[in-house]
């Protein structure tokens, strides 16, 4: 029993940072503890710890950065996954009017827009909220899954987690990008956001249905093409200053 | 103001001057209060006393009655003297007057 208890220990303490975890089981063997004592102890800490993560406004922040994933993988990834599943069922395009250029562009445009969504939006999630990302990754997947047609899973693997894990996992390492690399980015991601509203025009187009309707009693109905923007631009001031700050510091 | 257990830890490290650090700590937090005091609840109070700017910690040398492990040294700030002054002070001025072991001792049980 008094094994298992230090073994629990071990496993448990290795949450905590090195340093604490090398005090905490030196003071175990200085007074003694039994394993029993040491891992009720061990618990209470890893916990405590554990709860103070969230005394932070980060963490709260953080889901924000899970907008711009999630609507690209409702939008652009539904237009490839569209695609696929027509090509692989009746071996013709679903957009079988439209000019190969065009179908291309949109193509480019539909494949690019999810991942740099997705990568910029775990950049943010990982900054934000280190040590607590798991749990919106977790609340990510769930929703994600549970919202997603079978033959969007590999489009949205492919165009959304993978990017967004990569680009969480550069956050978490507060990978340093520099602000020129950012700032051309970010530059990127809006022109490629912006042509994928310019031409909402075609139906065929990625994100469309952000803008479907984007003609209001014949005038232009602005909210929706603005929605796209609202989702990213707080992401790139974020990480935009995050990088400022730590260019500042070094 | 400190509260009741960051009193006591200022008080616990105060005490013990150069030798401040967490198991000792504990065990005089212990002996003078007679009830136990976990680990998370001291380690997590340091790290608040720190964020303060009342204690100042830092890793010791690894000694081989820890099983070669470090101890996390602490010493407490002049802040940290401030504030346990201000919070000793306002016990001590809270205290005068009312005499808790005679008023124990008219309260039946």
């Amino acid at each position: 029993m008094n094994k298992i208890a230090w073994w629990m220990v071990e496993i448990l303490s290795r949450t905590l940072d090195p340093d604490e975890r090398e005090a905490v089981r030196g003071d175990f063997a200085e007074s003694g503890e039994s394993g029993g004592q040491a891992l009720r102890d061990t618990i209470g800490l890893v916990v405590r710890r554990r709860v103070a993560l969230w005394n932070d406004w980060r963490p709260w922040v953080a889901p924000l950065g899970l907008v711009a994933p999630l609507l690209s993988g409702v939008f652009g990834v539904g237009w490839i996954g569209l695609q696929l599943r027509t090509i692989w069922t009746y071996g013709v395009r679903y957009e079988a009017g439209l000019p190969l250029t065009d179908y291309i562009a949109t193509l480019v445009c539909a494949t690019l827009l999810p991942v740099a969504w997705a990568w910029s939006g775990g950049l943010a999630v990982g900054c934000l909220s280190r040590q607590n990302a798991w749990v919106w990754i977790v609340g990510a997947l769930l929703a994600g899954r549970l919202s997603a047609a079978p033959f969007l899973l590999l489009p949205a693997v492919v165009l959304v987690l993978i990017p967004f894990l990569w680009g969480l996992e550069r956050g978490v390492r507060r990978g340093a990008l520099g602000v020129d690399r950012v700032a051309w980015l970010a530059a990127a991601i809006a022109i490629l956001t912006l042509i994928a509203q310019v031409e909402d025009g075609r139906s065929s187009l990625a994100l469309a249905a952000w803008s479907r309707g984007g003609t209001l009693d014949g005038r232009l109905a602005w909210t929706p093409r603005l929605l796209p923007f609202a989702a990213i631009v707080w992401q790139f001031g974020f990480i935009f200053a995050t990088q400022r700050r730590k260019e500042n510091i070094t | 103001m400190l509260g009741e257990f960051e009193y006591l830890l200022l008080t616990a490290a105060a005490r013990l001057g150069a030798d401040a650090y967490g198991a000792a700590m504990r065990q005089e937090i212990e002996s003078a209060t007679g009830r136990r005091c976990s680990i998370g609840a001291l380690y997590t109070t340091l790290d608040r006393l720190e964020a303060k700017g009342f204690v100042k910690t830092w890793m010791g040398d690894p000694t081989p009655q820890r099983g070669g492990r470090p101890k996390r040294m602490v010493r407490v700030t002049a802040k940290g003297i401030q504030a346990a002054t201000v919070f000793y002070n306002a016990v001590t001025r809270a205290s005068r007057g009312v005499a808790w072991e005679a008023l124990r001792a008219g309260v039946p049980s």
